[in-house]
């Protein structure tokens, strides 16, 4: 588990309210128990702590389970310090 | 339709306590709530005294899930209506259903979701907002917050009127138990705009007093704020008669009128509209009065106007009146201002000891009505008047009854 995927599970159980066991990759918002109002903290909650802007066609409400949120950020921060390397590029 | 109204429940928090008989304590006392602002820095502040509430945690309030979608100024309108709902023996309620009403008044609801979220994006060049803002700042979100605690699920919005907005929500709510349309509201006023900004607007007007607030009294410089809420369970009066709750007083009129003058300029006339108005839809006449809660804001314009408005309703009875500014204790709580009024005015009668006008220094010859200056008065009030009178020329009188059984005991 790389930190990109450690401080998004910690985020999801802190701003969901639950047990930090309970996430895992395959889970998914239903099994969380994850409802839209939810996400939308968790999403809010990602951008403040990658420093990100999280575009809806990147991670809508529609996301599925735990690791689609892990893959969609991990590009958009891959994305944001390949930008910061070489600025214009990105 | 016409049903008579019974109040059975009342909660109130501001700067004099976090319930009704911590705030009516202070009250009868004549002890003033208007300190040094703590919530927001005041080295920026000309007017820096307010009536804050204080001693209020949160935290220890509300669920941390539900905490994170409350604005102040609904959490002020859920402590207040828990205490309401205690009173008339309805706190376990979670599924009233749609015979019942939540109509609740603000001025400008969430502002202080509204400041911190703007001082993100322009002072300190945000990015983004809590995806909360909107749904926390919403003027309705108070009154949402109540249906959803107890699954109230007929007509409920919010009612803005700047400073009348709580008599209008009350006055509105009065009028459909009345009538029928619902069998139970719970209705008041609630406001939190002890903020920067809000703080800065009001100075801009001018219409802040430096000190403190000393309404209908030689020496006043003008308003001074407060914030809270009050809240109400109304319904009809055998209704509550039948179910054994108690009565604390009977709501039996409602006036409402605007000026169609100015924007910030009172006007006697329709202050005096207004409170003919809850006098006749009431049923009352002038000397059926025995205490009129004044909207009393310590400004150089209302008090006068609010003086000459009585002379002309009342005429000889004017005299007999006792007639207070409780916002020399509370401030001027804008939306909720009539809320905690009402609240006050109830227990006065329930006490029979009328608040006095604290910060009283002496006449002014423009104000020479009865103002119970800085010392309560034990004295039984049959019926009294509550006034709201708003920026926008917009007026709202609310007429109370002693309970019938009350009535009959005396």
């Amino acid at each position: 588990m790389d930190e990109v995927e450690t401080k998004i599970f910690d985020i999801i159980a802190k701003e969901a309210r639950i047990d930090r066991a309970l996430v895992k990759s395959d889970a998914t918002m239903e099994d969380l128990k994850i409802a839209s109002v939810d996400l939308v903290q968790i999403v809010f909650a990602i951008e403040v702590e990658f420093d990100i802007t999280i575009p809806e066609e990147a991670l809508g409400l529609d996301v599925k389970n735990v690791d689609e949120v892990v893959v969609a950020v991990r590009k958009l921060v891959n994305e944001s310090m390949a930008g910061s390397k070489a600025p214009g590029t990105a | 339709m016409n049903r008579r109204v019974a109040i059975t429940g009342v909660g109130c928090i501001c700067g004099l306590g976090n319930d009704l008989p911590a705030v009516w304590a202070e009250a009868a006392a004549g002890r003033s709530a208007i300190r040094p602002i703590e919530n927001v820095d005041q080295t920026r502040l000309i007017a820096k005294n307010a009536a804050e509430v204080r001693g209020f945690d949160p935290e220890t309030r509300f669920d941390p899930k539900l905490l994170g979608a409350l604005d102040r100024v609904s959490q002020f309108a859920l402590v207040a209506a828990e205490e309401a709902m205690r009173g008339a023996g309805l706190a376990g309620e979670t599924r009233i259903g749609e015979m019942a009403a939540v109509i609740l008044g603000s001025g400008v609801g969430g502002m202080t979701t509204l400041d911190e979220s703007f001082r993100k994006l322009y002072a300190e060049n945000g990015v983004r907002v809590h995806p909360f803002t909107i749904p926390k700042l919403m003027i309705n979100a108070p009154a949402c917050q109540i249906t959803m605690r107890y699954g109230i699920t007929g007509p409920a919005y919010a009612v803005a009127s700047a400073c009348s907005s709580a008599n209008h929500a009350i006055g509105t709510a009065f009028h459909m138990v009345r009538q029928g349309v619902v069998d139970l509201a719970l209705t008041g006023g609630t406001e939190a705009t002890i903020t920067l900004g809000t703080l800065k607007g009001w100075e801009a007007l001018r219409v802040m007093a430096p000190d403190t607030c000393r309404p209908f009294s030689a020496g006043r410089r003008g308003m001074v704020l407060g914030e809270g809420a009050g809240v109400f369970v109304l319904e009809p009066l055998d209704h509550a008669i039948a179910r054994g709750a108690t009565v604390l007083v009977e709501l039996v009129g409602f006036g409402m009128s605007s000026d169609a003058g100015d924007l910030i300029a009172p006007s006697a006339d329709g202050a005096a509209r207004a409170i003919r108005g809850a006098l006749r839809d009431g049923g009352l006449v002038p000397t059926d009065i025995d205490y009129i809660n004044a909207h009393g804001t310590a400004t150089p314009a209302n008090d006068p106007t609010e003086t000459k408005a009585i002379k002309a309703v009342f005429g000889d009875h004017a005299a007999k009146l006792a007639v207070s500014s409780t916002k020399s204790m509370h401030g001027h709580a804008l939306g909720a201002a009539g809320a905690l009024e009402l609240a006050i005015t109830i227990a006065a009668m329930r006490a029979g000891i009328v608040p006095p006008t604290a910060n009283y220094l002496g006449p002014d010859p423009a104000c020479d009505l009865d103002y119970v200056p800085n010392t309560a008065r034990v004295q039984p009030v049959r019926a009294a008047l509550s006034n709201s009178f708003a920026f926008g020329g917009l007026n709202a009188v609310i007429a109370v009854k002693q309970a019938p059984s009350a009535r009959v005991v005396a």
